[in-house]
């Protein structure tokens, strides 16, 4: 009890630490001490209250009451046995005027409670003397010897206090303190096996020798568990052990994945963690390439399907999918209409700032969050600061990149020329028939080891720093970064040589024409206003430029006619200029024990500019033009997208106390927020622009897109608490919006519940079933259709009239005033076991979610008048099913040697169930067809009938292959099945790490464009192979070949080591980590294309072959981080 | 980092300033953009509904009905002996109405994108008059008379030149749409005039108007048959009236999809005359060539073709093309007294509008005779049409009209067979087209109560 009372009193420890503290300490009678409101967070105030004069009269009340309202007067949080009878008994009290000491004294007179003030000055602990407490912890045996140490976070090297200490086979105890200081006395001399406890880690069992009279060290380092029922995680309605949720919710940490893969932004983060039911494709290997997140399954059809992105309690725009994220200003200009992506604004943040991500994928999210959450959410908490010493930390980090093909060659078939010339010529299979080429040297052009790789060595250099501390009544964080990387893409060797022979010089920001830099800043300051007021202020800011840039040659049979015969050469520069910035601003009122308040307002502000322009110069026998003539319009863009988040929230909560509190607890919470998001697209393209100037004489011609909508909610939500381990969670939410309006506002109501039932008395117990917690939730989400879908819509247009321009309204858009949200209904269900003690955590989760009067965009007839003919429509019905299975385990877990493995496993399935009367989906010769029965991103094509060598030359053309009319189904473009096998294995007292991860995904369709071309170029290939390229590129097939792909990834290996502390302390540091890391290692697949993670198309729900997308590169990382 | 400052100094205002944006709403746009309004920006459903968002929406429909016009006029033409494509047909000899895919290639000038904006026209001037009735009151009055006079043309135009069975549906402001049943050609006339009749009940103070709703309502009786009372309708319409749409050659500051007259036929510089066009045509060249009649603006390659006829009509200046005139009124006069066997009278309607015109040599053109058949007459009354309505989207409907109402064999009305000239092009014989063939396959699938044309013939 000494130590508890020691760890209590720890200076440096918040509430959430106290609050450890006296759980843990209370083994076999959990919840013995307890904080009067039982959320931690709700609890971490500071503040110093033994001074202050309190007044106080109460006749027959509760010890537990005047104890509670002195606490509430002098702005304490007291902690106290609830359990004791004495905190139960009824006294009559008549304090006034009493300094708060002489108040707690004078209430607790004749109880032989005392009360203790903790350092923190927030903090007063109400408990029998400390000789008695510690008079019931002693050995009976004599003292005999001491042991101490001090316990570490293995992660972050951080002490880490309330760790409960007991000498096995004894009853000595004891609890670390804010320091990780802790001390056993009256230990018997001889071996003992010292265990070390907290909920949120894996307990360990050291073992040690006591001498007598003699003092032991024993230092731990506890790693954090990967799922824990206490951990506390983040809901719209404040915090929540995980215990008594009844929706699964996943944590991740984002310092654990950095440790082990090099993640440089969120979707990396998103995708080293492998979540079960998460979604994660990106466009491309390319700096800055976006990716479409989903979250089980895809959830709407014409709607947004991007999960809602919520960064310290703010909105941000996080729309991935929409068409924003496409830079409308790059392009190939009039020969090649390629359009380049841009990151998405997840990616702004920089992961060393993130402390946690939570993603949401339940029934609860729309509840909890409103409609723009219906796809889930992600919650990211930024690190801020905390009490105590300045800390500083900076990492490095070193990334090369390189690509790795499979099954890549011939791209361009060639041979010899026939007629003799020195120069190797293209030789497919046509002009191998017509005796034009003689195909001797295929292998030597091979694309990619020859003038035409396209692909070079990459690199990324990344810079983080951070800076944090505080003291009881404001802390502060600061951290930035600055990231700057070059991809892998290449002008082609050929043509840079073409470029000398043209004389055309080129720099180097066109020779690697994919690069990359970000500056990151996020800061934090949080302090406390007055007594009963906490005010937080984040702000983050992203500063990021992509460039891009590429060679065009035109004209000419083959690739090296056109050294001589091009006519005309096009140099393409462009890129990205974008600033984001989000700040929330947010205030926590306590006035009392029992209920908070919470206010907030964020901002989240982001402008991108995207700039392009194609210089085209005429070329003619190995001459270009040095002032070129521009041969057609669109030849300089420039886009501008702007996109503002404001978020108001209003939030309350508070504990019900009632004289049934042992059995049943309720917390009500109600809250208000108002959300306002603007998204505004601007592109103007330039005709007949001068050389080299930056924009024409006169005004572009201008086009834009944009979505101004606001959306209201409230929610009332309770929570029950009933004997400690069965949990309700029963909440309403309504939303209104400047799209629906109130009468016909959304309305999600949800219902959750979780039963810790290996607590129940039947429950048989274990030691391989050591917890066993259900869950089930059942909720309601909702998408609102465009406020243009419903009432048609009409633009700003120009036209002449009478001689005159006149800005004029232009119909586009016919609405649908009957149209109402889509509506969708969820249920999970599923368990939490924990085996073996904690050495393996299994969970299991079954989602199945009906998405009612969804929303398709259906084809209307000419006669409506509009340019689209298109209008939205309630016909459709939309089921996703998922299974997630996760497993961690700690296979070996002893001094030497920590070994843990864990595996991810989720399937994942959509189905339309209904589509109603409707032409355009039904149309039977789409590639994206929608039918009843399969999938929403299901993949259709035309199958090949037969096929036969008419003229009998050995190769197939066009024409000697038949195909169906009528497009069958291939499969689905997002895998069912994923797996992710994940495991680590550290010794030398956990210093040094090796660890790796496999990724699994099982059959989804994807384009392949880049077949291996044998069939083109092969004298002999197989006919299959001939069917397969023909059918590819004769425009049958014009996506390139649909494939059933599967894939096994190495996803990443690292080792890391943490240097020895005498090393480190020579810098005064902490913590000096070195650490080596790999990325996409390994790749065994059946897919004939680049990468069948790829797809180029972010946008949408549907599927585009990646044939001008790069695959994800191979990347070794090197890491260096220092913590002072 | 220049471009770091030059962002940072948009958005830091607005981070410092985010409290009072979230208080008045304001947009970060607003700030950043020194132009409020944008091409293809959405107009917020609010500012539709007021008096200022009704005008729009009307300023908008003429718009559109100045494009439809456009597209009428040239894109329908090349079914004609008026007009024939320039560009890349030289070398391929052609079926352009079997062949319709030809003609009908990517690019805004497609035959079918006249259906889809007639269509588009019909519908915004429908939605015009619901939000100018509901909004602009006694003061939209001549902006709502106008509207219904440009419907009732739209109306008139579509019966002029497709099938017997145009399927007509409701798009109302506010999110209301019912799939339309099929209209005969004789409804959608009936219709034109009713919708002129409305028109004419307004009171706006304004004789021009007036005499443009008799005048449109005058054109569709005429196109049912009802040659007198199209003839009574016009007779107070003075010789030198006309209602007109001024284009200006220039297209600065207009690029939108609004695309109008002058762009439609100057972009791609593809259209010209064939001479004798698919053997039935007129013979321009040697009724125009010799005496440069004024009302067909062409010009002459020394070679015996005419080329760029529109080009040079608005290249070097802008031009008015009226869609109701005196000029009209007095044909549907002629026509009348030619049914009823006036020739007399006829004859001097007819040269009453030959009188109005000149050669361009400044001489005016001279009085024509009675060829002295009724064959004869009729051919001089769609003559007279053809060269006085050259380029204004009369043509097809003239021509249908010419086996629809009098009985012509089609064979003897259409351009089939090869044409004369340079420019090799065959004609075939397929005269029961219906050019908005692809719109209506279109609205064949997804229009629940439409299913197809009643009647294909002309």
């Amino acid at each position: 009890m000494v130590q508890l009372a020691r760890s209590v009193f720890a200076r440096a420890c918040f509430s959430l630490c106290a609050l450890m503290v006296v759980s843990v300490s209370s083994t076999g009678a959990q919840n013995k001490y307890v904080v009067p409101q039982d959320d931690a967070l709700k609890a971490n105030k500071e503040g110093q209250g033994n001074a202050a004069i309190i007044s106080l009269t109460v006749k027959d009340s509760s010890l537990k009451y005047v104890v509670n309202e002195i606490a509430r007067q002098a702005g304490l949080r007291a902690i106290y046995d609830n359990s004791s009878p004495l905190v139960a008994k009824k006294v009559s009290v008549a304090i006034k005027g009493l300094k708060t000491s002489d108040a707690f004294a004078k209430a607790l007179t004749g109880t032989g409670l005392l009360a203790k003030f903790a350092p923190d000055g927030e903090t007063v602990i109400i408990a029998l003397p400390e000789n008695s407490v510690r008079r019931t912890l002693q050995s009976d045996n004599s003292i005999s010897g001491i042991i101490a140490g001090r316990v570490t976070d293995s992660a972050t090297e951080r002490p880490i206090a309330g760790v409960t200490i007991s000498v096995e086979g004894t009853k000595l105890i004891a609890v670390t303190d804010a320091k990780g200081v802790y001390q056993i006395g009256n230990v018997a001399p001889g071996k003992h096996a010292i265990s070390f406890k907290l909920l949120g880690y894996r307990s360990i069992i050291l073992h040690i020798e006591v001498k007598a009279d003699g003092r032991s060290n024993l230092d731990a380092r506890l790693s954090q568990a990967a799922t824990s029922l206490n951990e506390v995680v983040t809901t719209a309605v404040g915090t929540q052990r995980r215990v008594e949720i009844g929706n699964d919710i996943v944590k991740l940490n984002a310092t654990e994945i950095l440790e082990r893969a090099p993640a440089r932004s969120v979707s990396d983060l998103l995708r080293f963690a492998q979540v079960p039911g998460v979604s994660v494709q990106t466009a491309g290997g390319e700096p800055g390439a976006p990716t479409r997140i989903r979250m089980r399954g895809i959830g709407s059809i014409s709607q947004n399907t991007d999960p809602a992105v919520i960064v310290d309690g703010i909105w941000i725009n996080s729309r991935m999918s929409d068409s924003s994220v496409v830079n409308k200003a790059w392009g190939r200009g009039a020969t090649n209409s390629r359009q380049a992506y841009t990151s998405s604004p997840l990616d702004n943040i920089d992961p060393n700032t993130i402390e946690t991500i939570e993603i949401v994928k339940g029934p609860s999210a729309a509840s909890l969050y409103g409609q723009e959450a219906a796809n889930g959410v992600i919650v990211i908490t930024t690190k801020k600061g905390k009490a105590g010493p300045t800390s500083w930390s900076y990492s490095f980090s070193r990334d090369w990149d390189s690509q790795v093909r499979q099954k890549y060659g011939n791209w361009y078939g060639y041979g010899t020329s026939a007629s003799g010339s020195p120069y190797p010529v293209s030789c497919h299979a046509a002009s191998h028939y017509e005796l034009l080429c003689i195909q001797d040297s295929v292998m030597d052009m091979n694309r990619f080891g020859n003038l035409f790789d396209d692909t070079g060595p990459g690199s990324l250099n990344n810079h983080s720093f951070a800076v944090r501390g505080g003291v009881s009544t404001i802390n502060y964080s600061f951290s930035g970064s600055y990231k700057n990387s070059i991809g892998t893409r290449r002008i082609p060797r050929i043509d840079l040589i073409r470029s000398r022979i043209f004389d055309v010089p080129l720099s180097k920001d066109i020779t690697t024409p994919g690069s990359s830099r970000d500056i990151y800043v996020n800061s934090s300051i949080g302090f406390k206003a007055s007594k009963d007021l906490f005010i937080d202020l984040v702000f983050g800011a992203n500063n990021s430029t992509i460039t891009q840039s590429d060679v065009e040659f035109n004209g000419g049979t083959n690739q090296i006619d056109t050294i001589i015969f091009s006519t005309s050469m096009g140099v393409m520069t462009g890129g990205s200029d974008a600033l984001s910035i989000n700040s929330a601003l947010s205030a926590r009122f306590q006035p009392d024990s029992w209920w908070n308040a919470q206010g907030s307002l964020g901002v989240d502000l982001g402008e991108r500019r995207d700039h392009g322009r194609n210089d085209y110069r005429q070329c003619r026998l190995g001459k270009c033009e040095p002032a070129p003539v521009l041969l057609s319009s669109d030849r300089l863009r420039q886009n501008s997208v702007s996109n503002k988040v404001l978020t108001a929230r209003l939030s309350a909560s508070g504990g019900i106390h009632t004289p049934f509190d042992r059995f049943l607890s309720v917390t009500p919470s109600v809250g208000l927020d108002v959300r306002r998001g603007i998204n505004k697209g601007v592109l103007v393209r330039f005709a007949d622009v001068p050389f080299g100037a930056d924009q024409a004489n006169g005004d572009g011609k201008a086009s834009m897109d944009a979505n101004d909508v606001i959306t209201a909610g409230y929610y009332v939500n309770g929570s029950f608490k009933l004997l400690n381990r069965m949990y309700f969670d029963i909440g309403f939410r309504q939303d209104a919006g400047s799209v629906i309006k109130m009468n016909s506002s959304s309305r999600y109501p949800k219902f959750a519940t979780s039963w810790l039932v290996s607590d129940e008395g039947f429950f048989p117990k274990s030691n391989m079933l050591s917890g066993l917690k259900l869950r089930g939730a059942i909720g309601y989400a909702a998408v609102h259709p465009d406020e243009a879908d419903l009432y048609g819509g009409y633009i700003y247009s120009r036209a002449q009239i009478d001689g005159q321009i006149t800005w004029v309204a232009e119909l586009q858009g016919v609405g649908n005033n009957k149209l109402v949200p889509e509506r969708s209904l969820e249920v999970e269900g599923g368990f939490d076991a924990y085996l073996w003690g904690d050495r393996a955590e299994l969970m299991f989760t079954v989602a199945n979610k009906t998405l009612h009067n969804a929303i398709i965009d259906r084809r209307i007839p000419t006669s409506s008048g509009l340019s689209s003919s298109r209008r939205k429509e309630n016909i459709s019905r939309v089921q996703n099913r998922s299974i997630e299975i996760g497993i961690t385990t700690r296979i070996i877990d002893n001094d030497f040697m920590l070994l843990q493995l864990g595996t991810n496993i989720s399937n994942v399935n959509n189905v339309i169930r209904r589509l109603g009367n409707n032409t355009l989906t039904a149309s039977n010769t789409s590639k994206d067809r929608l039918v009843e029965g399969y999938q929403i991103g299901a993949v259709w094509d035309r199958p090949v009938l037969g096929y036969s060598d008419v003229n009998g030359d050995g190769f197939l053309e066009a024409s000697e292959i038949m195909l169906g009319d009528t497009t069958v189904y291939k499969g689905w473009n997002t895998p069912k099945f994923t797996a992710a096998y994940n495991g680590s294995i550290s010794v030398l007292n956990q210093n040094l790490t090796a660890s790796f991860s496999l990724a699994q995904t099982g059959p989804r369709v994807q384009y392949a464009t880049f077949l291996d071309n044998y069939g083109e170029t092969v004298v002999g290939a197989p006919i299959e192979s001939q069917v397969l390229y023909m059918a590819a590129i004769s425009n049958i097939h014009n996506r390139g070949t649909a494939m059933s792909v599967s894939e096994l990834r190495l996803n990443s290996a690292s080792i890391s080591y943490n240097l020895p502390r005498n090393f480190t302390s020579r810098f005064n540091a902490k913590l000096i980590t070195v650490s080596l890391q790999g990325s996409n290692l390994g790749l065994w697949t059946n897919y004939s294309g680049r990468d069948p993670m790829v797809n180029s198309t972010p946008v949408g729900n549907l599927l585009s072959d990646n044939g001008f997308t790069l695959p994800m590169p191979r990347k070794y990382a090197f890491n260096v981080r220092l913590e002072l | 980092m220049k471009t770091f400052i030059k962002l940072s100094k948009n958005l830091g205002s607005g981070y410092v300033l985010f409290l009072l944006f979230t208080l008045t709403g304001c947009n970060l746009s607003d700030i950043t953009n020194s132009a409020k309004t944008i091409d293809g920006e959405m107009i917020p459903p609010d500012r539709i509904e007021s008096p200022e968002g009704a005008r729009w929406v009307y300023l908008g429909a003429v718009g559109k009905f100045n494009q439809y016009l456009g597209l009428q006029a040239t894109s329908v033409a090349i079914f004609t002996d008026e007009l024939a494509l320039l560009p890349d047909l030289e070398q391929i000899s052609i079926d352009v109405r079997a062949n319709l895919d030809v003609v009908n290639r990517p690019g805004p000038y497609v035959i079918s994108s006249t259906t889809s904006s007639s269509q588009a026209t019909r519908v915004q001037l429908e939605q015009a008059i619901q939000l100018l009735d509901k909004y602009s009151g006694v003061s939209g009055n001549p902006m709502k008379a106008h509207a219904y006079a440009l419907l009732s043309l739209t109306y008139t135009m579509i019966a002029d030149v497709t099938c017997s069975g145009y399927a007509i549906s409701e798009s109302k402001w506010g999110g209301e749409f019912i799939p339309g049943r099929a209209l005969s050609t004789d409804s959608l006339y009936a219709r034109a005039i009713a919708i002129a009749e409305k028109g004419l009940a307004i009171e706006t103070d304004s004789l021009p108007l007036t005499l443009l709703l008799k005048g449109v309502k005058a054109r569709a009786l005429n196109s049912q048959g009802r040659y007198k009372d199209a003839s009574d309708m016009v007779s107070d319409v003075p010789d030198i009236f006309a209602i007109s749409e001024v284009f200006l050659a220039s297209k600065t500051g207009v690029d939108t999809s609004l695309k109008y007259f002058p762009q439609i036929s100057l972009e791609p510089a593809r259209y010209t005359i064939l001479n004798n066009k698919g053997g039935n045509g007129l013979d321009w060249v040697a009724a125009l060539g010799s005496q440069q009649d004024m009302r067909v603006p062409v010009r002459a390659d020394g070679q015996g073709n005419f080329i760029y006829p529109l080009n040079t009509d608005f290249s070097f200046s802008s031009r008015s093309v009226s869609y109701f005139s005196g000029v009209e009124a007095r044909l549907i006069e002629a026509e009348y007294y030619l049914d009823a066997g006036q020739v007399p009278q006829f004859i001097e309607r007819i040269n009453s509008v030959r009188r109005l015109y000149k050669l361009r040599s400044g001489a005016q053109l001279a009085d024509t005779t009675d060829p002295g058949s009724p064959s004869g007459r009729i051919d001089l009354l769609f003559r007279e049409r053809a060269y006085t309505f050259y380029a204004t989207g009369r043509r097809l409907g003239d021509l249908r009209k010419l086996t629809r109402r009098y009985g012509r064999d089609p064979e003897n009305v259409w351009p089939i067979g090869p044409s004369e000239g340079k420019l090799i092009l065959t004609y075939g014989n397929n005269y029961v087209f219906v050019p908005e063939v692809q719109g209506l396959g279109e609205e064949a699938t997804n229009n629940p109560n439409y299913e197809a044309c009643e009647s294909y013939e002309p």
